[in-house]
C-alpha cells in the first residue's frame, strides 16, 4: 500500500501527469526555453529545484498556514527559492544567465508550482509532497528537452551544441512561431502514442479475459 | 511622445506579449474557448495591468530601490499583484455584482498569468521607465492580450468543428493556430524603425 | 467586530508576516554570500574571454553617450587588447550589455552580457561571431541595419548595435589609432 503510492507519486508525473503534455501547465517557459537542448535542460532543473523546495516546505507548514492567506504565503515560499536561483546562477552561471533571466523571474508565476503546493502538498506528508515535486520536475524537465532536441536540430543542424554533418540550419527556425508550432506536433504525437499504447492495453486485455475466465472454470 | 507611441504599437502588435514575447501562454490557451470567455479574461488582464503597473511602479521606485532591497522586487511584485486581484474582487463583489460576474471566474487566474509580472519586471525594473510611460505600456499591453486572445478564440471556434486527426484534437490544433497568427503578427515587426 | 473573526484575521497575518520576515532573512543572507562586485566581474570576465591579463582598470568610470554607454573600459598589460564593457539602451527589457574585445583596431570578440531580452531564442547561434573583423576606425557609426540576423526581435538588435556604437565612439575619441601602432 504505502510502495505503491510511493511508485504512483513518483512516476505520476511522467507520463500520466505530464505537467506539461497533459496538464498543459507552465507553457510559458515550454515554448520560450527550449530553443537548445542545453537551455531546456537548465529551465527543466531550475524549475526542478523550486518545485522541491515550494513543496517540502508548503507540505511542512501545512498545519500552520491558515486557510485564508495560504495563497500570499505560497507565493512568498515560492519566490523566496526563485530569488535563490537567480542569485546562485547569476554568480556561478553567469554566461547562461543573459540568455535566461526574464523566464527565471517568471519561474515564481508557472502555474505548475503553484498548482502542486496547492493541489498535492498542502494536504501530503513532506516525503511525499519532495517526491512529487521530483517527478513533477523530472516529467517537465523531460518534455523540455524533447521540444528543445527538435528544436534545435530544426534551427541549428546540431543536437546538445554538436553540428550534424549534412543538415543545414533553417532560417528562422528560431522565430516565436516556431516554437507554438513544434509544441503543438509534439503534444499531437504524445497523443498519438498514448492512444496506440492504451488501444492495445485495452485488445490485450479483452483477449486475456476469457482465458483467465476459462482457466477459472477449470480450476 | 513619438518614443511613447511607438512602444506602444510594439507592445499591441509587433512585440505582442503573447505571440512575440511567450508570456501569458496559460490562460491564452485554457480560457480561449469561448469569445465571452476571452474577451472576459482580457478586459480583466488589462484592468489589472493597468492598477498594478501604478503600484509596483511605486513599491520599486519609493520602498525597494530607497532601502538597496532592490533584488527582492520579484517577490515583492508578487505579492503586490496577488493582494490587488484579491482587493478588486472583493470590491467588485461589493459595489459591481454585474462586472464581478463577468469577470469573476477569471479573476483568481490572472494571479498566475506571468504577463502581468512579466510586463511589471520589464516596465519597472528592467527598463525603469518614467511613472506614465508604465503605466501607457502597460495598458497596451493588455490591449495586445486582448488582441491575441480574442483572435485565437474566434479560430477555435473553427478548429473545434473542423475534421481532424484524433490526436490533434483540443490544445495541439490550437497552439497550431498560434503559431501561423504569431506569423502574422511578426509581419508587422518591419513597421518598427 | 466579532472576537473569533478578529482572531483568525490577525492569525493570518502574524504566519504570513513571519514567513516573509523568515524568507527576507534568508534571501540576504544568500545575497552577502552571491554578491560580487560588478567592477571585480568585468575584470574576470575581461581575462577569461581574451586569456590576458588585466591588472588596473584604464577607465572605471566610462562614458555616457546618447543612446548608449561604456561602463568600463581596459587595456590588458601586453598593450594588445582593448576591452570594453559597453550597454545599449532601448531593448525590450531595458539596457543590453556587450562585452567587445577590440585589438589593432579590429573586434576581435564580441559576447553577450547581463539583460533581460525575452528573444534571444530568435537569433542564430552564431549572431555575435558577425560582428568579429569590424574594423573600429573606418566606420563611425554603428546602425540597427547594420546587424545581420533573421530574428525580428528589432529592439534587442537595436540594443546590442547601439552597444556596439558607444564603443566605436569611445575609442575614436579616448583611445584612438595611434598609440597601438
Amino acid at each position: 500500500m504505502d510502495k505503491r503510492k510511493f511508485k504512483e507519486t513518483l512516476l505520476g508525473g511522467l507520463i500520466k501527469n505530464n505537467p506539461t503534455f497533459v496538464l498543459v501547465l507552465g507553457t510559458c517557459p515550454t515554448i520560450a526555453m527550449t530553443t537548445s537542448l542545453f537551455q531546456a535542460f537548465a529551465m527543466g532543473v531550475a524549475t526542478t529545484f523550486v518545485l522541491i523546495f515550494s513543496n517540502l516546505f508548503v507540505s511542512l507548514l501545512r498545519g500552520i498556514i491558515p486557510d485564508k492567506v495560504r495563497i500570499p504565503c505560497y507565493i512568498v515560499i515560492i519566490s523566496t527559492f526563485v530569488i535563490i536561483v537567480q542569485m546562485v546562477m547569476r554568480r556561478y552561471l553567469p554566461e547562461l544567465y543573459t540568455t535566461m533571466q526574464a523566464f527565471i523571474a517568471l519561474i515564481v508565476v508557472n502555474c505548475i508550482i503553484l498548482a502542486r503546493a496547492e493541489s498535492f502538498a498542502s494536504c501530503n506528508k513532506p516525503l511525499y509532497s519532495m517526491l512529487d515535486g521530483v517527478s513533477m520536475g523530472l516529467g517537465f524537465t523531460c518534455a523540455l528537452c524533447l521540444i528543445g532536441i527538435v528544436r534545435e536540430f530544426l534551427a541549428g543542424g546540431s543536437f546538445a551544441g554538436f553540428a550534424i554533418p549534412g543538415f543545414p540550419a533553417m532560417q528562422g527556425a528560431g522565430a516565436s512561431a516556431f516554437g507554438f508550432i513544434t509544441f503543438g506536433c509534439m503534444m499531437a504525437l504524445f497523443n498519438f502514442v498514448i492512444q496506440k499504447v492504451n488501444e492495445r492495453k485495452a485488445r490485450m486485455k479483452a483477449a486475456s479475459l476469457p482465458l483467465t475466465a476459462q482457466l477459472e472454470e477449470v480450476k | 511622445m513619438a518614443t511613447v507611441i511607438s512602444l506602444m504599437f510594439a507592445a499591441v502588435i509587433s512585440q505582442n506579449i503573447v505571440l512575440a514575447q511567450y508570456q501569458g501562454i496559460c490562460p491564452f490557451l485554457g480560457v480561449s474557448k469561448k469569445m465571452s470567455s476571452a474577451a472576459g479574461m482580457g478586459f480583466a488582464v488589462i484592468f489589472v495591468m493597468a492598477v498594478s503597473s501604478v503600484f509596483t511602479w511605486l513599491v520599486y521606485n519609493l520602498i525597494l530601490l530607497p532601502l538597496g532591497i532592490d533584488y527582492l522586487y520579484t517577490m515583492a511584485f508578487i505579492l503586490v499583484i496577488a493582494s490587488l486581484v484579491q482587493l478588486l474582487e472583493m470590491i467588485l463583489k461589493r459595489f459591481s455584482p454585474t462586472l464581478y460576474s463577468a469577470l469573476g471566474v477569471y479573476l483568481p487566474l490572472i494571479t498566475t498569468n506571468c504577463a502581468i509580472l512579466g510586463t511589471a519586471n520589464s516596465t519597472v525594473v528592467f527598463n525603469n521607465y518614467p511613472f506614465l510611460q508604465a503605466f501607457a505600456v502597460s495598458v497596451a499591453t493588455g490591449v495586445g492580450f486582448l488582441l491575441a486572445i480574442c483572435l485565437l478564440a474566434g479560430v477555435r471556434l473553427k478548429t473545434d468543428k473542423a475534421d481532424i486527426p484524433q490526436c490533434f484534437k483540443g490544445f495541439p490544433i490550437t497552439l497550431v493556430s498560434a503559431a501561423i497568427m504569431a506569423m502574422a503578427f511578426a509581419g508587422f515587426s518591419g513597421i518598427l524603425a | 467586530m466579532d472576537k473569533t473573526k478578529f482572531r483568525s484575521m490577525l492569525q493570518g497575518v502574524l504566519v504570513l508576516a513571519v514567513i516573509a520576515l523568515c524568507s527576507g532573512l534568508l534571501l540576504g543572507f544568500f545575497n552577502m554570500i552571491t554578491y560580487v562586485d560588478p567592477l571585480q566581474s568585468a575584470y574576470d570576465r575581461f581575462a577569461e574571454d581574451t586569456g590576458a591579463t588585466f591588472s588596473k582598470m584604464t577607465d572605471p568610470d566610462g562614458e555616457e553617450y546618447e543612446n548608449g554607454l561604456v561602463l568600463y573600459y581596459a587595456l590588458s598589460d601586453d598593450g594588445k587588447y582593448h576591452a570594453f564593457l559597453a550597454s545599449g539602451k532601448g531593448g525590450y527589457g531595458g539596457d543590453v550589455q556587450v562585452y567587445v574585445y577590440v585589438s589593432d583596431n579590429k573586434i576581435t570578440k564580441a559576447v553577450l552580457g547581463e539583460n533581460a531580452e525575452t528573444l534571444w531564442g530568435t537569433f542564430e547561434e552564431n549572431f555575435f561571431d558577425q560582428f568579429i573583423g569590424i574594423d573600429v576606425t573606418q566606420k563611425t557609426s554603428f546602425l540597427p541595419s547594420d546587424v545581420t540576423t533573421s530574428s525580428t526581435a528589432k529592439l534587442s538588435i537595436q540594443a546590442v548595435s547601439r552597444a556596439i556604437d558607444a564603443v566605436m565612439t569611445y575609442y575614436n575619441q579616448n583611445v584612438g589609432g595611434e598609440n597601438n601602432g
